[in-house]
């Protein structure tokens, strides 16, 4: 199968997929369910989702910027999720400014560059007030070239690396944590059939406490 | 579609097996990292049961720089209100607690395979599918327990869900994503 059908079947999917997810307007908390869900399809598809806030941090220096940076590396595509209307304008906003910034072709305002990429065939669907862009691989490259600096990247894998090295250093250094670790579990366990226990002897009582409050009228008959 | 990369859902077991030196935990996982060869998923909950394990075992400061460093290799995925419905249902019909019933919930959540050397989470029968990361030693001993009844493994004979045949209890296990986001995407 040639990439540019490999292309398709994805796109097609998360199409299929936006058609059938129903988002209130509003509804944040919501939002940030179907959110999570969409992260995990993502990431079983091999692509990467980057809130707007997430691109955002992209120029900042901190360990949520090389890990964003890293993550972006890897992924073969990157799917922004971007909020219109209520808190998502602020995102919006700061996410415009942030292109706006970078040498990427520079839009008039974030709806040309929208109506750009819906032209394109990036932007995939639209739903219940968020809009998922959908970036390709070529996009991802073009646009890799001028977002993330070549240093950050460096950075990145060079952090990468060391908590490689930093992890496999630290094998066998931690003596009991396993034994630890069954026994919060198996006294998880114990706790709850101990509570069962409880509530099955509180049930029979009290059932038995009732039967005998039942039968008390007839004795009297 | 483009090559997806294979994915392994951790749980607490295998990584704090192998900051232990657990020696097929160690060696395979150490592998995983050594090759990079596929993306590493763990439910937050398993995470935080990794981090009071270690801290446990050797202090705070240690324990904070290592998990630090595990966070730039494992997708961390947050609780949410379908995983944590899906969790307490697996957790109603298997002998389980409530951080492997995250593990499990996770591994269906993605449909990977969850790597895990937790007796009660290698149980037979079980919906979600399990990789044994156990050593002979250990696996003899949770063998030895599950024989002298000490560790109860598999479904559970008593509560709401006991009566359910393995379908109907896969089913109703499952039913919070069919009614999330991911309600079509599962077919």
């Amino acid at each position: 199968m040639n990439k540019k059908r490999e292309w398709q079947i994805v796109q097609d999917r998360l199409a299929a997929a936006i058609a059938t997810t129903s988002i209130p307007m509003g509804r944040w908390a919501v939002d940030d369910e179907r959110h999570e869900a969409w992260k995990r399809e993502c990431v079983r598809l091999g692509l990467e989702v980057l809130t707007p806030t997430a691109c955002a941090y992209l120029y900042d220096r901190s360990p949520t910027t090389v890990r964003a940076a890293r993550r972006k590396e890897q992924a073969n595509a990157v799917v922004f999720t971007l909020s219109l209307g209520g808190e998502g304008e602020r995102d919006l906003h700061l996410l415009s400014l942030r292109w706006a910034e970078t040498k990427w072709p520079r839009p008039k305002d974030f709806a040309d560059r929208l109506a750009l990429l819906r032209k394109q065939g990036e932007v995939i669907g639209f739903k219940g007030g968020l809009t998922y862009l959908v970036l390709s691989p070529t996009s991802i490259r073009l646009a890799g070239d001028s977002e993330v600096p070549p240093a950050m990247m460096r950075e990145a894998a060079e952090r990468r690396d060391r908590a490689r090295h930093a992890i496999l250093e630290s094998r066998g250094k931690y003596r009991r944590a396993s034994d630890l670790l069954d026994a919060e579990r198996s006294e998880d366990e114990e706790v709850e059939r101990r509570r069962e226990a409880e509530r099955v002897a509180w049930l029979e009582q009290s059932r038995g406490s009732q039967r005998s409050s039942q039968s008390a009228p007839s004795i009297e008959l | 579609m483009p090559q997806e990369p294979p994915l392994v859902v951790l749980d607490a077991w295998v990584v704090v097996g192998f900051y232990d030196g657990e020696e097929f935990a160690a060696s395979e996982f150490g592998r995983l990292l050594e090759t990079d060869a596929a993306t590493c998923v763990m439910s937050a909950v398993n995470f935080a049961e990794v981090s009071n394990a270690l801290a446990r075992d050797r202090g705070l400061a240690t324990a904070s720089r290592d998990t630090e460093w595990l966070r730039d290799f494992v997708v961390l995925d947050p609780v949410t209100s379908d995983l944590a419905e899906t969790a307490a249902r697996i957790k109603l019909g298997f002998h389980l607690s409530l951080g492997d019933a995250f593990a499990a919930a996770t591994a269906l959540a993605y449909r990977a395979p969850l790597w895990t050397g937790d007796a009660e989470l290698l149980c037979d029968r079980a919906l979600w599918q399990a990789v044994d990361l156990r050593n002979d030693e250990r696996r003899q001993l949770h063998e030895g327990q599950i024989a002298a009844g000490t560790k109860l493994v598999g479904r559970r004979s008593t509560g709401p869900l006991a009566g359910l045949d393995s379908d109907t209890l896969a089913e109703y296990v499952i039913a919070p994503f069919r009614t999330g986001a991911e309600a079509e995407l599962l077919h």
